[in-house]
């Protein structure tokens, strides 16, 4: 669990089973059937072909991080007054780029950083997916 | 080349203010309506086309036409972001080719520095599919340029220093703009002191937040030979996203992949033909990634192109930004693209800032990216004439 704000997601019909997962952490990384790619952000159908068999598996919930970003100060909303958020994307190992948050001293992280998730749980349905340092992490 | 024939921006207008306490933002549309109208030779009475982006308050375009009075048969309220003013004289350009109407009246105004951020979530952004995965974790828009900036860092090699290099030399523009929001000149030290806004972006390399408004008029071209001002005829234009991909997008390259080079072909032009250059400069990086992505530089090689004094005016490769550009003249309502139209148009007509005029200057670009180069981008670039 990090300190970070836990604001709650917005969920609909699409994406309510994906949200309920996080609460059980478990991240569900969507797949499209007939094509065989994991596409993120979580859809019903796949961006790639248009397909709607959509199957949803566990990610592996290993990735490293692609590019990230220290915002000195939050602007708006419940991250207003928070300092030094890292906001990420992490490559995961199942090659699909997800928007996130690093968690702990922004200097040990570079790009490249090989991270893991964990949960947070959010004041709604759905916690919230952030990513750790490996703790026997290269790069 | 010659665009002979076809419609052209015949008015345009920068509202002079950077900070309007004292007005509505519907005033300030009407007040720059009035000065593209007033530039042109034209009234009120003469526009039968309006365009306007979510700047406008109300029902799409539909409330400021009621608000200014107009008569039209043609209108555009797609909203792109800061590139959707330059879409809209795209779609104006085809629309009177197409017979739809004559003058076409595109408005901007905005006033984030003194009528709140703008920066709040609206109930259009809390209904997009991507929302729930982005907005929870917290990201600013600086961010998604922050983390694009780093990843563009990380392939190419690109330094802090060279991002500074773009906000040095709109400084070294703005210096002639009497109107500049930031009119003086900084160093690169000056923008590598300053405090990270979204590391590893610092708050020199970001544009100024200024209240304002803009306006260009275009028109089919019986009415442009029946004006006295110099017109700028539209060589050619081009409109392209850049999304994220399904997870696989690229965070270093915009939409002016594909925009520019459908935009130079209709004009049938060359990057030697051009001039002058407006580019979207709502961070240094997008500046960067731009000037490679419209081709005057190979990719990954914009940093070491702004820092050798690529960008300065007249003199330098690609004159850009003379005005002072988003970085330090004028970003009004959080949106670029306007005022990127008036530079070009400012040059063509030869009236830029006597000592930044590019002599002879016959094809300029605008050229604007809406949205976030970080996640999902339209960018829009138009080729400009001196009829």
């Amino acid at each position: 669990m990090s300190t970070l704000p836990t604001p709650a997601p917005v969920t609909n019909p699409e994406t309510s089973a994906f949200w309920a997962a996080t609460d059980r952490d478990v991240l569900l990384l969507p797949t499209c059937g007939p094509c065989g790619r994991a596409f993120w952000y979580p859809r019903a159908r796949c961006p790639a072909c248009g397909s709607e068999e959509v199957t949803w598996n566990p990610a592996s919930g290993r990735g490293v991080v692609h590019s990230f970003s220290v915002i000195r100060r939050g602007v708006t909303g419940p991250y207003r007054e928070v300092e030094g958020l890292v906001v990420a994307y992490v490559e995961l190992d199942e090659g699909v780029c997800i928007l996130t948050n690093l968690v702990g001293d922004p200097d040990q992280f570079a790009v490249g950083t090989e991270v893991e998730v964990e949960f947070d749980r959010s004041d709604g349905i759905g916690s919230l997916y952030r990513f750790r340092r490996r703790a026997e992490a290269s790069g | 080349v010659s665009g002979r024939g076809r419609p052209a921006i015949v008015g345009a207008f920068e509202h002079p203010l950077r900070e309007a306490p004292g007005l509505s933002i519907s005033q300030l549309h009407a007040q720059a309506a009035a000065g593209a109208l007033s530039d042109a030779g034209l009234t009120f009475a003469d526009v039968d086309g309006y365009c306007a982006a979510g700047d406008a308050p109300g029902f799409g375009a539909v409330s400021m036409a009621e608000y200014l009075g107009l008569t039209v048969r043609w209108l555009d309220s797609t909203d792109t972001g800061g590139s959707a003013n330059l879409l809209h004289v795209a779609n104006a350009v085809a629309a009177i080719e197409a017979g739809l109407c004559r003058v076409v009246l595109v408005t901007l105004a905005g006033k984030p520095r003194t009528g709140g951020s703008g920066l709040e979530v609206t109930g259009q952004q809390t209904g997009a599919p991507e929302h729930a995965f982005e907005q929870p974790f917290g990201p600013t828009a600086a961010s998604f340029y922050g983390m694009a900036a780093r990843r563009h860092m990380h392939e190419y090699g690109t330094t802090p220093e060279q991002l500074a290099a773009v906000k040095v030399t709109a400084s070294q523009h703005a210096r002639h703009n009497p109107h500049a929001f930031l009119p003086h000149v900084v160093t690169v030290a000056d923008v590598l002191s300053s405090p990270y806004v979204a590391e590893p972006l610092h708050r020199l390399d970001c544009c100024v937040v200024t209240d304002g408004a803009g306006a260009v008029v275009v028109a089919r071209d019986d009415v442009v030979r029946s004006l006295d001002r110099p017109p700028v005829r539209v060589l050619g234009s081009g409109v392209a996203p850049r999304t994220m991909d399904g997870g696989r997008g690229d965070l270093t390259s915009t939409g002016a992949v594909w925009s520019g080079p459908r935009a130079f072909a209709e004009a049938g032009i060359t990057h030697a033909d051009v001039g002058y250059a407006s580019i979207y400069d709502s961070f240094t990086i997008t500046v960067v990634e731009t000037i490679e992505d419209l081709g005057f530089c190979p990719k990954g090689h914009g940093g070491p192109f702004v820092a050798e004094g690529g960008l300065r005016a007249p003199d330098g490769p690609l004159p850009f930004n003379t005005d002072g550009g988003g970085l330090c003249n004028n970003h009004p309502g959080n949106r670029g693209g306007m005022t990127k139209m008036l530079e070009a148009v400012r040059q063509l007509r030869g009236e830029a800032a006597p000592d930044l005029q590019v002599p002879g200057c016959e094809v300029a670009i605008a050229h604007a990216t809406g949205g976030r180069i970080g996640a999902r981008v339209c960018s829009a670039t138009l080729v400009l004439g001196a009829a």
